[in-house]
């Protein structure tokens, strides 16, 4: 399954209460990514909270679009990425 | 005992009353082999829920090769007697599935269609056929399968895609604590049986079955073994010959193959491997049987079912597939030649093109010795089968045998005949070429002969492959001699072939004329009940609005042509791929989407018919920059070059030039656009040179413009921008027409980017605001804007959606439970969504929200219902 990177604009900031709501809102957005074969893995968030960067599996963008209407959550541009890191050349 | 199944048995209760009530429902049972699925639908029906629904029971055999409609043919003593009465005269399949229908319709029932992993395509089709109406019974339909056994192809994905509105009954396995109750007072180690059995019901009996305090067997088959090495040896035979012969087994037949008596068949049942079903003996579970099965040596297993054919081949109403299972496990080549063919014309008659396709396969595999014409006559009733069920690579080497076959015997008209069918083998793979070669060929053989059907069949061959090519003329021409041979010899499935195939090149001369033939080829069709004709017609009357760009009128005949695909269960691939282009002109991109996604994830192996949904996810991708654009863009360009059609590589090369365009890359975008004009050119075809000019017109390369060119490229490429754009909201194209305005005044700028915004295409969207920006106009924001932004009062994403399930008349707690909020967050955004409309209520809420539609729609257009 491709991996992809997904940017995400909240130009009022995001807010994830660190309380029983919260916890809701991260279940139903995993519930709801489940139904269309979508995987969250994780996200980077900036300092504003304005900008979110968040690396999914899913079968194709157009899931990625689906599920992101279903959670209430925007998409700025989505980016099919794969692993590279700093170490790939030692032994 | 059925432990742990209180809430399940509730559940479909639950459902039944629903049903019974009205609108009838559907529901899957899935679960391992062994997890307790006909031991919890036995419970069920046999409680007093089930009472008064009359419960009605089929199930599906194991065979490789089942027999077609096998769990309809099961329950036709009790389902009625216009389904009887179909079935007894072997009525084609829309009969019995419309007799079904009528039953049902007429009674409130509980029918149970068990073990469909083994179905054959007829009883698929018959399930998809019935869900899909069931609300018009006030039936509960339950489906019990495997769901660890169906892999990504299996058939049945297909039937469980098209019910959505199904209710999923999963069984899970039991726990430590049910164990230890069905364990009861054993000298057995319970977490040892929970732990080696996993929980499962079957198995977990099976071990306590044998196993003592000395130990628990390590496998499902060990512990089956170990229970029928107890049994005495004549004993042990019956249950042998049992295992051969199947799941299910009628006395008589078992007394007939191995002499069984009411000793043995009593010591089976004795030692729990055998049950009573009614009248028939039952293996208490499929393992079992396969446990069995599978100890015996292979000369052992053959002459079983050596004996088990001459038992049943002389007893009244045995099915020809389970004849021909036999006849082939036990070598019987004579046999497999008498029951195989016919088994396989019976499966097509009732449209199970797989089952008839396999029987073929099964008597071909014997048919090595064969008479020259009878192997001749299998090849080709083969070929057409495996054209049918998508396996043209299979059919052509058939064909070629069967046309060398009627060569050495002289047949020069029938080996002519297998050229023209050889070419839709050909065509259905992209190998265009090949099936031109092939159609030579038959002319060649067909010339010195006097006039006959087969040459009315090449000149249908020759009518269809030039309109394939684009080549108009000769496709006209062409029809115009298949029709009159058709005409003069009465040959139908010809004229009807022949007229299409006219309609379809002369449509884009002459746009009417050629539809109306088309029309004609489709009353032809229909007059003579040949429904794939009438689905061909309906296809091409949508692909010819298609591509003159009438999407609403396209839409219409591909609905047409789905409906008609879904009545008879055909492949609807071809013209949903188009119906998810249309809707991507139209605005409709979830929509479209969603569409191309679905076909694409039931693709076998690639073929013609998928194209254009690759080519709606490249096109939809490159308009939101979105990933995955090439990926898509380069299975349509292969797809494209393979057949090397016009039609189909100009639409690609088009969308590969705005891909590129799109992404910043003039030099690609110029190559793309050229690489094929001077086809489209030749072919003086309005939108596809258009389109591809105005690629090259828009990259800075000058262009000619001939006056052909359909109106909206013309306009934009005359730099006549508003009067492009208004050509284009003719035809209902809102991101066509966004392009046009884009090139406008400062006014028309903004219009685009809020067209762009609103369909979500940000490289589009982008680009016009950094042109209004350079430009120096204030007011203009950096970013995209967001969707509070856009709200027409304010609301944000959660607010709007929250007011949305409001609207579909929700309570608090529903809306809290769909959005997985809590009821204090809900009532929150609800307030929140009352103080920005001005409201103080729900219901005033609502009628604000209903007055004006745009409050509840996002984006996109709202989804077909």
């Amino acid at each position: 399954m491709p991996r992809y990177l997904i940017e995400r604009n909240f130009p009022d900031g995001l807010s994830i209460p660190m309380n029983d709501d919260g916890r809701k809102a991260m279940a139903g957005v995993v519930a709801n990514n489940a139904e269309y074969g979508v995987t969250w893995l994780h996200s980077y968030v900036s300092p504003d909270r304005k900008n979110s960067f968040c690396i999914y599996d899913a079968p194709t963008p157009e899931a990625i679009r689906k599920v992101a209407d279903r959670n209430g959550l925007p998409v700025s541009r989505i980016t099919e990425v794969s692993v590279l890191d700093p170490y790939f050349y030692q032994p | 005992m059925l432990l742990e199944r209180h809430d399940t048995l509730y559940q479909l209760s639950q459902l039944l009353a629903q049903a019974l009530a009205g609108p009838g429902r559907v529901a899957f049972v899935g679960g391992e082999a062994g997890i307790g699925k006909t031991s919890l639908l036995r419970a069920f029906t046999q409680s007093a829920a089930c009472a008064g629904a009359r419960p009605l029971w089929g199930a599906c055999d194991p065979l490789h090769t089942p027999r077609p409609l096998g769990p309809l043919h099961d329950m036709a003593t009790d389902i009625g007697a216009g389904v009887r009465a179909a079935l007894a005269r072997d009525a084609g399949r829309i009969e019995i599935f419309a007799a079904v229908l009528d039953a049902l319709e007429h009674d409130a029932r509980c029918v149970v269609f068990e073990d469909l992993h083994w179905a054959d395509e007829a009883t698929l089709d018959l399930l998809a056929y019935l869900g899909r109406r069931i609300e018009r019974t006030r039936t509960l339909l339950l489906v019990s399968y495997r769901d660890d056994e169906l892999g990504a192809a299996h058939p049945l994905r297909r039937v469980l895609g098209a019910l959505p509105g199904a209710a999923r009954i999963g069984l899970a396995p039991l726990s430590p604590e049910a164990v230890r109750e069905l364990a009861g007072t054993h000298a057995i180690d319970a977490a040892a049986v929970h732990r080696v059995s996993g929980g499962n019901p079957f198995f977990a009996t099976e071990l306590l079955a044998v196993g003592d305090a000395a130990g628990v067997p390590p496998t499902v088959r060990d512990a089956v073994l170990a229970r029928a090495a107890r049994l005495p040896p004549p004993a042990l035979a019956v249950l042998e010959a049992a295992a051969v012969l199947g799941l299910r087994i009628a006395p008589a037949v078992l007394t007939a193959v191995v002499g069984a008596d009411a000793t043995t068949i009593e010591q089976c049942l004795g030692a729990g491997i055998l049950r009573e079903a009614g009248v028939t003996l039952e293996f208490r579970h499929e393992l079992a049987r396969q446990a069995v099965l599978g100890s015996l040596s292979a000369m052992r297993r053959q002459a079983l079912h050596r004996r088990a054919l001459e038992a049943l081949r002389v007893m009244p109403g045995i099915d020809l597939a389970r004849l021909a299972h036999h006849a082939e496990a036990a070598q019987d080549r004579e046999a497999v030649l008498a029951f195989a063919p016919v088994a396989a014309r019976q499966a097509a008659t009732v449209g199970a093109r797989r089952e008839a396709q396999a029987q073929y396969a099964r008597a071909l595999r014997f048919a090595g010795a064969l008479p020259a014409p009878e192997l001749a006559d299998l090849l080709e009733a083969f070929a057409l089968e495996c054209l049918a069920v998508g396996a043209a690579r299979a059919g052509i080497v058939a064909r070629q045998r069967a046309i060398d076959l009627r060569q050495q015997l002289g047949q020069v008209a029938k080996q002519a005949e297998n050229l023209c069918r050889l070419t839709n083998l050909l065509v259905d793979i992209g190998r265009n070429a090949d099936a031109d070669a092939a159609l030579h060929l038959a002319f060649d053989l067909l010339r010195p002969l006097p006039p006959c059907r087969e040459l009315a069949h090449a000149w249908r061959t020759q009518a269809h492959l030039s309109m394939l090519r684009s080549d108009e003329q000769e496709a006209i021409h062409a029809s115009e001699q298949a029709i009159a041979l058709a005409e003069r010899f009465g040959d139908v499935e010809t004229l009807a072939s022949a007229l299409n195939s006219q309609g379809t090149a002369l449509a884009l001369l002459d746009f009417e004329a050629g539809c109306a033939l088309l029309e004609r080829s489709r009353l032809v069709a229909r007059a003579a009940g040949r429904e794939s004709q009438v689905f061909s017609a309906d296809i091409n009357l949508g692909e010819v609005a298609a591509e003159l760009h009438q999407f609403a009128r396209a839409i219409r005949h591909l609905d047409d042509a789905i409906a008609v695909a879904n009545e008879l269960q055909m492949d609807p691939s071809f013209p949903q791929s188009l119906l998810a282009m249309c809707w991507l002109y139209l605005g409709r991109w979830n929509d479209a989407g969603e569409l191309a996604n679905q076909v694409l994830a039931n693709a076998l192996e690639p073929r013609v018919g998928y194209l254009k949904s690759h080519l709606a996810l490249g096109r939809l991708r490159a308009r939101r920059g979105d990933a995955g654009v090439w990926g898509a863009l380069d299975e349509a360009l292969d797809l494209a070059l393979g057949s090397g059609m016009m039609q189909l590589l100009a639409p690609v090369r088009a969308a590969r030039a705005e891909a590129a365009w799109l992404q910043g890359d003039r030099q690609r975008c110029i190559d793309e656009a050229r690489a094929d004009l001077a086809r489209a050119v030749a072919h003086r075809h309005p939108w596809f040179v258009g389109e591809l000019s105005w690629w090259l017109w828009r990259a800075g390369v000058a262009v000619e413009r001939p006056d052909y060119v359909a109106l909206p490229y013309a306009l934009q490429i005359a730099s006549r921008w508003r009067d492009a754009a208004a050509a284009w909201c003719d035809l209902a194209c809102p991101y066509e027409e966004a392009r046009a305005l884009a090139d406008g005044d400062v006014d028309a700028q903004r219009e685009a980017l809020s067209i762009f915004e609103r369909l979500g295409a940000r490289p589009a969207a982008e680009a016009v605001r950094q042109h209004l920006h350079q430009a120096g106009v204030r007011g203009v924001a950096r970013g995209p804007r967001n969707a509070t932004r856009e709200h027409p009062f304010g609301l944000t994403t959660r607010e709007h959606q929250v007011l949305q399930l409001l609207c579909e008349g929700l309570r608090n707690a529903e809306i809290a439970q769909r959005l997985c909020r809590s009821v204090r967050t809900i009532d929150h955004h609800l307030a929140a969504v009352f103080t920005k409309l001005g409201v103080d209520s729900r219901v005033a809420a609502v009628q604000v929200a209903q007055r004006a539609p745009q409050v509840t729609q996002s984006g996109q257009a709202p989804a077909p219902k």
